[in-house]
């Protein structure tokens, strides 16, 4: 949060759509100077070298800030009565410029991070809160069987195609092996390293699963480019 | 500020592999680092004339673990929805005490 008035001149400031050095770069309306988030300099324009002020915010949640601040305003949104984390805010009067979509997708806040798959006309997105409960998925993706892992002590995501050799394999979590490995056992006796996809034992040992690409993303920048993607689980 | 670091990654990775819609993003060295131009200016709209209502009226589109942005300027106390946040960046706002200020997460 910044002082926005520089000089006695109020500037209106807006994302510039760029990234500078990994941060969000603001443009102001007035001068279309580049301000970098970070530190609230100007980086290009004519108020380059100049510096906003910043202003110490709390981040917290709705409830906790109405305990500190029984008497505080709030930014008014789109009339929809939340009761869940996921909003829907189906009449967003909002437009949201990107790839020219005017609706938001506000099937999940902007900023929660997904599994992002595609393949051909498919696209799905699973969110990682969602994998976070329930770290093993098996679902599909192009009307093909796939699985989806995810491993808490490495903060990392798996994909793996569920068919072997013809035969759709069920897994289910078999605990952690050598090094906190995490383990995946299926219905026939074999045991899988759920990071490579490898048997390590039973008949199929020594075989892999085939990896599937897929991206961990915010939800709004995957639905910017796959507007119409399936939301797992 | 891994949640940008993220973003640029992402967004990269999501033009490359997916053979984008958009062209590849403009990249320009500026300083010692490099300026990425991901979307236009004006494509994440800003909030230039935010409304606030009070905490009652608040209840009915807000829920207790929504996360906000609070700011309190030693008189008057205002909370931004970060979801709210998520589709504008920036909320160009005013408090008595602390005159114009970017609301920006």
């Amino acid at each position: 949060m910044y002082a926005r008035e520089l000089g006695g001149q109020p500037l209106t400031l807006e994302a510039s759509g760029a990234l500078y050095k990994d941060a969000l770069v603001m443009y102001d309306r007035e001068t279309q100077t580049l301000w970098t988030q970070i530190d609230g300099s100007g980086m290009r324009g004519p108020l380059a070298g100049r510096k906003l002020k910043p202003i110490p915010a709390v981040q917290t949640t709705w409830g906790e800030w109405k305990r500190q601040h029984p008497e505080t305003l709030v930014l008014r949104k789109p009339e929809k009565i939340l009761n869940s984390p996921y909003a829907n805010y189906a009449l967003d009067p909002h437009t949201f410029g990107i790839s020219g979509r005017q609706q938001p997708d506000a099937r999940l806040p902007g900023k929660a991070l997904v599994v992002g798959l595609r393949e051909g006309e498919d696209a799905l997105a699973i969110p990682l809160e969602k994998l976070r409960k329930k770290p093993l998925l098996e679902t599909t993706l192009a009307g093909e069987p796939i699985l989806v892992v995810y491993d808490p002590v490495r903060n990392t995501a798996r994909v793996f195609r569920s068919q072997v050799g013809g035969q759709v394999l069920k897994f289910s979590l078999a605990g952690r092996g050598k090094e906190k490995q995490l383990l995946l056992k299926d219905r026939e006796g074999n045991r899988w390293e759920a990071a490579s996809g490898k048997a390590i034992e039973g008949p199929q040992a020594g075989a892999a699963l085939e990896p599937v690409p897929y991206l961990v993303s915010y939800w709004w920048a995957w639905v910017a480019y796959s507007p119409r993607t399936r939301l797992g689980p | 500020m891994l949640r940008h670091a993220i973003f640029l990654i992402l967004t990269l990775g999501l033009a490359v592999p997916l053979g984008a819609q958009q062209s590849q993003p403009k990249e320009e060295r500026v300083g010692d680092g490099y300026l990425i131009q991901v979307l236009r200016p004006g494509a994440i709209p800003a909030i230039v004339a935010p409304e606030f209502v009070s905490r009652e009226e608040g209840d009915k589109f807000m829920a207790d673990r929504e996360p906000v942005l609070g700011v309190f300027d030693g008189q008057v106390a205002k909370a931004y929805s970060l979801w709210h946040l998520d589709r504008h960046e920036v909320v160009n706002d005013a408090t008595p005490a602390l005159g114009p200020i970017a609301v920006t997460w």
